[in-house]
């Protein structure tokens, strides 16, 4: 799979950007499809660094009502990754 | 920061300042903070979000704008205060490129500044001073008064009421219409006759009566009576008149001067009273003395007074004159509907009077730059003294938040004029006044000192406010009193 398929968009968040401060991991929106080994080179490739490890989860989603409205919202999948020692992404600036 | 002084023409100057990138940063990353607060930032607790979040939330020009807003005039005025410059009025403020961290901001300021004044002869000059003396006749009214002063009342009998008796009476007003009349009841009222207290028709009818005497009689209250609904209304009194008194004066001797003052004779007394007198005569001739010699310096120099200056200054007299009204425990407000005129009327009429002081003040100015007169720290400490016992803070607290708001350096500036100015009247040459001039002057002496302006609206504003019911019922607490 295209790396640019994998990885949706970067989480942004003050959890996430606390993460990357203290534990030097990226959090990101990916493909649901997508397993661990996967999301790792599609960081390293994107990004041209390389990763430590990648822990991922699946964000359930929630029952949301407007007025007589009732849905859900959707489920997606969260990659948060480590990268090795001294690798950063730049990326959380711009989105 | 810099500041470059580029004089223009007609006491404007053009300020160049450049702004350092370090100061701007500051600047931007204050804007940055306080948006942070108020801004949602999805993702984000408000005031949590990092600077380079809210800034792309927010768009980067937004927040340079809003920067700029907010540190534009503290650097303005920081840069004015580096040239060490007085304004006079708004600045005109121009930049060509927009704030940047890296490069710094550059902007112009164009104001108009305190025009110098050009002195002319300031050292030496003629001023007539008058020589006045304490009269006889002075000494003995001031005596006189104090005499009044320990004068006790004693009971007469024997003789109906004159003119300048202590009556102690009853009075129940009634209208001929019918029906009482407000605040014209009292018992045991004690007046004296013919000092105008209540109405003169009133008073009139009170002399010739015996102690322990009943009397009706009719008054038509004036036309031009304060309590609109008594205006030419005709009154009935009943009085009954319990008491007549008179004013025992003690005899002028030896004996009341020690119980008067401190002094053992009358002789010394007299000559304590005398010395008193011209003490405040002599203040009052150098008052004088001193603001003929700064007219007449003020005459010698050339300023071109600035209209901004002048109407800041007349506008100051007015707001120092309601303030004076406040202090009478009357508005503004009904003060301009009683005397009929409006606030603007009012400033255009102290125009003048407020040109003179500005232009009295640049001289003085430019006699403190001229002879490097300081304030004198002693008449600082003394005024900042005086504000605290009127405020109830302590001085410290005073000269603190007068150094934070910058009135402290109007404080040292004033201080210095005064400088300036008793500079001035130790350096003119006093010659005796002609004669004509004398009548002149004694008319003049208003003008000539600023602190007397209010005092001519109290005059009015007391004669305004005084109603019936106020005098009568003031009195009648006294009465009770005795």
């Amino acid at each position: 799979m295209d790396p640019h398929q994998i990885i949706i968009r970067p989480v942004i968040s003050e959890k996430s950007y606390s993460l990357v401060e203290v534990e030097g991991q990226y959090t990101f929106h990916v493909d649901r499809r997508a397993n661990k080994n996967q999301i790792k080179y599609a960081v390293e490739d994107a990004f041209d660094v390389s990763v430590a490890k990648v822990n991922t989860a699946n964000v359930k989603s929630k029952p949301k009502r407007q007025g007589l409205t009732r849905g859900r919202t959707s489920s997606w999948k969260k990659a948060v990754v480590k990268l090795a020692e001294g690798d950063r992404i730049e990326l959380f600036e711009g989105v | 920061m810099t500041a470059n002084v580029t004089k223009l023409e007609d006491n404007k100057v053009r300020l160049d300042v450049e702004v350092s990138p370090e100061a701007v940063k500051q600047g931007v990353e204050e804007k940055v903070r306080e948006l942070g607060r108020q801004v949602r930032v999805p993702g984000f607790r408000p005031g949590k979000a990092p600077r380079r979040i809210v800034e792309n939330h927010l768009g980067r020009d937004y927040i340079y704008y809003e920067a700029l807003q907010e540190s534009l005039p503290a650097w303005y005025s920081e840069a004015v205060v580096e040239a060490d410059l007085r304004p006079i009025d708004r600045p005109e403020i121009e930049f060509d490129d927009p704030i940047s961290e890296e490069d710094g901001f550059k902007f112009s300021a164009t104001l108009e500044v305190r025009p110098a004044a050009t002195l002319g002869q300031y050292k030496g000059l003629e001023v007539p001073r008058r020589e006045v003396e304490v009269e006889e006749e002075q000494v003995d009214s001031q005596v006189e008064e104090m005499r009044g002063q320990f004068a006790t009342l004693a009971a007469v009998g024997g003789r109906p009421v004159q003119q300048g008796d202590f009556v102690i009476l009853d009075f129940n007003g009634e209208r001929l219409a019918g029906g009482p009349v407000e605040g014209a009841q009292a018992e045991d009222y004690m007046m004296e006759v013919g000092r105008g207290e209540l109405l003169p028709e009133f008073e009139e009818n009170l002399v010739g009566m015996n102690a322990d005497e009943h009397k009706q009689f009719g008054v038509t209250f004036p036309m031009d009576y304060q309590e609109a609904s008594l205006q030419g209304e005709s009154v009935l009194f009943r009085v009954h008149v319990k008491e007549i008194k008179e004013r025992d004066l003690p005899p002028l001797d030896d004996e009341f001067a020690k119980e008067a003052s401190e002094f053992e004779t009358l002789e010394e007394f007299r000559a304590a009273v005398r010395e008193q007198l011209q003490e405040s005569l002599d203040q009052q001739v150098d008052a004088e003395f001193r603001g003929r010699v700064l007219d007449a310096v003020a005459e010698q120099a050339e300023v071109e007074v600035p209209d901004v200056m002048v109407d800041e200054k007349a506008d100051d007299m007015v707001a120092s004159f309601e303030r004076s009204l406040a202090g009478q425990g009357m508005q503004a407000e009904q003060y301009y509907e009683l005397a009929g005129v409006k606030r603007d009327e009012m400033k255009d009429r102290v125009r003048d009077d407020a040109a003179d002081a500005v232009k009295k003040e640049l001289v003085l100015d430019a006699i403190v730059e001229a002879e490097g007169i300081e304030a004198d720290g002693h008449e600082i400490e003394h005024q900042i003294h005086h504000l605290a016992e009127d405020s109830g803070r302590s001085a410290e607290e005073i000269t603190e938040t007068m150094r934070a708001n910058g009135t402290y350096a109007l404080l040292e500036e004033e201080v210095a004029r005064q400088g300036a100015l008793t500079f001035l009247a130790e350096n003119a040459v006093a010659v005796p006044m002609p004669e004509e001039e004398e009548e002149a002057e004694e008319t003049d002496e208003t003008d000539a000192n600023e602190a007397q302006e209010p005092e001519a609206g109290e005059a009015l504003v007391e004669s305004a406010v005084e109603t019936p019911q106020a005098t009568a019922s003031e009195a009648t607490s006294e009465g009770e009193k005795e």
